[in-house]
């Protein structure tokens, strides 16, 4: 399991009402994002190009849902992008113009009312399918999220929609195809061909210490103007196991 | 050389700094960073080849440099504010000499400034005529030095990987700015902060790359797994070869705690005179006017523990160099012995460093480095120092593998580039580049001011790509800095943008943009266009 970092525990979202979008340069805000329930009901079913009634997903949510309220620029255009953060998080951006808001109105009719915009996380899934993984309710005014994953790796894309009380849903942008690679604490896929199986002497040598290693922060702030904080960057104190060049 | 090799090293120092130049202002303290790392980095290691080339000691190692450093090296602005800089601590240093003249235990460290900066201040003016590339152009030529190119302005590719355009223009630029310089290759690509994502490879590949490099974990989760993880290189689907960054040794410098360069002999770096001496007396030295600031004049040694800094003494820390590099060749030994038994070819062990590591960072870095090859050749070792081509072409098969996702910095992936201090960043750079893809399209054949104007549109938007101003605003170092300069790239973008599709060129402004940011004055706009070119 992949130890805590200090990133990743300052990213667990706090319980604090959103507070209106302000300008650069002040504080943000973070939205409230309390952790939606889910419902026991029945698998999503295959969705359609056209609005459609699903369920809510059974699949267990994640863990953390970060949400913030920024002043995102609006470009006057319905879109979604999203970016890897790292294997087990996706950033995404959306913009939902006046217009298409108005067409998706429009389609609902009475239903409308008591709707509410939701993002939806798939997974593709061999075959180009795409298999609902969850979805998570948006806040309003909200334009971007970080979308935390329960599993590790993969490819994904990340749709936002209308989705009324009962359970109808118009889909209002899709963002990009992402792929997330593959989270290091997950055990390396072994060689298909045994010409490249590895030997023990590599297994032996690669052990989650060397692998720890990789993530230390490279001293990266060139500041020779100011006093930096701290000596060259923190250091953890690191033992390289029983496996590294000493002990050869 | 020894006929019984245990493996191949190949060392590799990314140069790399942002494009920092602002001719508005007489004195502007971000340029400092330009000229701390010509004087403390660059021309410390070009001398260390210079010297083993003089002494007929073979050496073998590798820069990856960036093309915005490249930009800099070769500006006229940079080289003579970079000489004044030179003049200005010169004169401070001779100052300092005769005030340490009661103070034997100064005595020593400061002579040595003296004479380096003499030094140093010559090769600059004379032996380079200003320009560090024609220094790096003669060691090339020996062959015994390998220049990687990287991209244009830094970007940081898996974030800028959402509009193809961005990737591509990225590496047409910095290919072209290679060239410019070096007339033709490169054969190795350092893709900044080591950013990887699959397809990336492919990219590379079509602009005509043989290698790039990893960080460890990039080949140790690889789709399959590396058989000899990061001790040999493998090939992508796609045909290019990829190393990646051995973890012991990089430890064995980064490392400020367990690391040679926290050695108690060592020069300490934040003891400097800039914050130890009088203003009055600093004034003429600090500018801008009246703020403190690191000189470069350090006088003590690292010493350890709580203890009051002791003086700096050069020949016991030259001692001490000798000492850490002979360490560092028998673990590196140990290691090639230890993995060779499980490998049927000659371990590769790939060292991967910030260039400003050494010389600014660890002061005694470059004598470190030059002391490996010395000792390598004096003591006949069965370490081969390769270049990752020369190690590809003595490389029987390679295994095909995927590389996984990675990065080298913290995380190891994406984090320290977007997160919440810095990703309101990515919709306006992404709509930047929507918008320079539309110029393209609506502009094929652009001539004259709308040429140039398109072409400034681009620098515009390829400075705002740098990874420099995501990184720091996440540090917190220099983030006012770093905002200002994504937001003053991003606006100069946009009012070129708005000229050019009403076709009402403000040449005045264009003018005054094309002085001031005015790297890559060969650029083509069109390298934003959709379809990669490839050689």
């Amino acid at each position: 399991m992949p130890r805590k970092k200090k990133e990743e525990t300052e990213k667990k979202p706090k319980a604090k009402k959103a507070a209106a979008p302000k300008a650069s340069g002040e504080k943000k805000t973070r939205a409230k994002s309390a952790t939606p329930r889910v419902k026991k009901t029945a698998a999503p079913k295959a969705r359609s190009a056209k609005a459609e009634k699903t369920t809510a997903p059974t699949a267990k949510l994640p863990k953390t849902l970060n949400s913030k309220l920024v002043k995102m620029p609006r470009f006057g255009q319905t879109q979604m992008i999203a970016f890897v953060r790292d294997p087990q998080c996706i950033f995404t951006y959306w913009e939902v113009t006046p217009e298409r808001m108005e067409e998706v109105k429009r389609e609902l009719m009475d239903e409308y009312h008591g709707s509410s915009m939701v993002l939806r996380v798939f997974r593709t899934v061999e075959g180009g399918k795409s298999e609902l993984l969850y979805e998570v309710k948006v806040e309003p005014g909200e334009m971007n999220r970080y979308v935390d994953l329960v599993e590790k790796g993969g490819s994904y894309f990340i749709e936002i929609g209308q989705k009324t009380l009962s359970g109808r849903f118009v889909p209002i942008a899709r963002s990009n195809p992402i792929q997330t690679g593959i989270q290091w604490q997950q055990p390396a896929s072994s060689a298909a061909d045994p010409q490249w199986e590895p030997p023990p002497g590599i297994q032996e040598y690669f052990s989650e210490e060397i692998i720890e290693e990789a993530f230390e922060p490279e001293k990266k702030v060139f500041s020779a103007s100011f006093p930096p904080k701290g000596k060259l960057g923190e250091r953890k104190k690191f033992n390289l196991g029983r496996h590294a060049a000493s002990h050869f | 050389m020894n006929p019984n090799p245990a493996g191949h090293l190949s060392f590799v120092l990314h140069c790399h700094l942002p494009f920092i130049r602002h001719p508005e202002h007489e004195y502007f303290l971000e340029e400092q960073w330009l000229f701390e790392a010509v004087l403390e980095t660059y021309l410390p290691l070009l001398d260390v080849f210079e010297d083993l080339t003089r002494k007929k000691i073979p050496y073998k190692a590798t820069l990856s440099i960036s093309p915005t450093l490249l930009a800099m090296w070769q500006d006229p602005l940079l080289q003579e504010r970079t000489l004044r800089y030179m003049d200005d601590l010169s004169e401070l240093c001779e100052k300092e000499w005769e005030r340490v003249a009661p103070l034997p235990d100064f005595q020593p460290v400061v002579q040595m400034y003296r004479t380096k900066l003499g030094h140093f201040r010559k090769k600059f003016e004379k032996d380079y005529q200003r320009d560090i590339t024609r220094g790096l152009k003669k060691l090339k030529r020996t062959g015994n030095l390998e220049i990687m190119a990287c991209a244009a302005t830094h970007g940081y590719l898996p974030l800028l990987s959402v509009r193809q355009s961005a990737v591509n223009a990225q590496m047409e630029v910095a290919l072209k700015a290679y060239r410019e310089v070096f007339g033709s290759g490169p054969e190795g690509f350092w893709l900044p902060e080591c950013g990887f994502i699959p397809g990336l490879d492919q990219v590379l590949k079509d602009h005509g790359l043989r290698y790039f490099l990893l960080d460890t974990h990039g080949l140790l989760h690889s789709r399959p797994q590396a058989k000899f993880g990061s001790f040999a290189p493998v090939r992508c689907a796609s045909g290019i070869s990829v190393f990646a960054r051995d973890a012991e040794s990089s430890k064995e410098v980064w490392s400020s705690k367990e690391g040679y360069p926290g050695d108690p002999d060592y020069r300490e770096f934040y003891r400097d005179v800039g914050w130890d001496l009088g203003e009055e007396y600093l004034r003429p030295y600090v500018r801008p006017e009246g703020v403190r600031r690191f000189t470069g004049l350090k006088y003590y040694r690292v010493t350890g523990g709580e203890a009051p800094k002791e003086p700096y003494q050069p020949e016991k820390a030259l001692a001490k160099v000798k000492e850490h590099a002979r360490d560092f060749l028998f673990k590196r030994q140990r290691q090639m012995d230890g993995i060779g038994k499980s490998m049927d070819r000659l371990p590769s062990i790939v060292c991967m460093y910030d260039a400003e590591l050494f010389g600014h960072w660890w002061y005694e870095g470059p004598e470190f480095l030059k002391s490996l090859f010395e000792i390598n050749h004096q003591e006949n070792l069965a370490i081969q120092f390769k270049t990752p081509s020369q190690v590809l072409d003595l490389q029987p098969e390679l295994q095909t593998v995927e590389p996984s996702t990675s990065s080298w910095g913290f995380g190891g992936y994406s984090n320290f580039w977007l997160n919440e201090t810095n990703d309101w960043i990515y919709p306006l750079l992404t709509k930047a580049c929507d918008k320079m893809m539309e110029l393209t399209v609506l502009f094929p054949l652009a001539r004259g001011t709308m040429r140039s104007a398109l072409d400034q549109a681009a620098r515009e938007l390829l400075l705002a790509q740098a990874s420099d101003w995501a990184f720091m605003m996440k540090t917190g170092h220099f983030k006012a800095y770093a905002q200002g300069r994504v937001r003053t790239h991003l606006e100069r973008f946009d009012n070129l943008y708005d000229q050019i599709k009403t076709r009402r060129i403000n040449k005045e402004m264009l003018g005054d943009l094309g002085k001031r940011d005015n790297l890559f004055p060969w650029i083509d706009y069109r390298a934003f266009q959709l379809s990669s070119k490839s050689r």
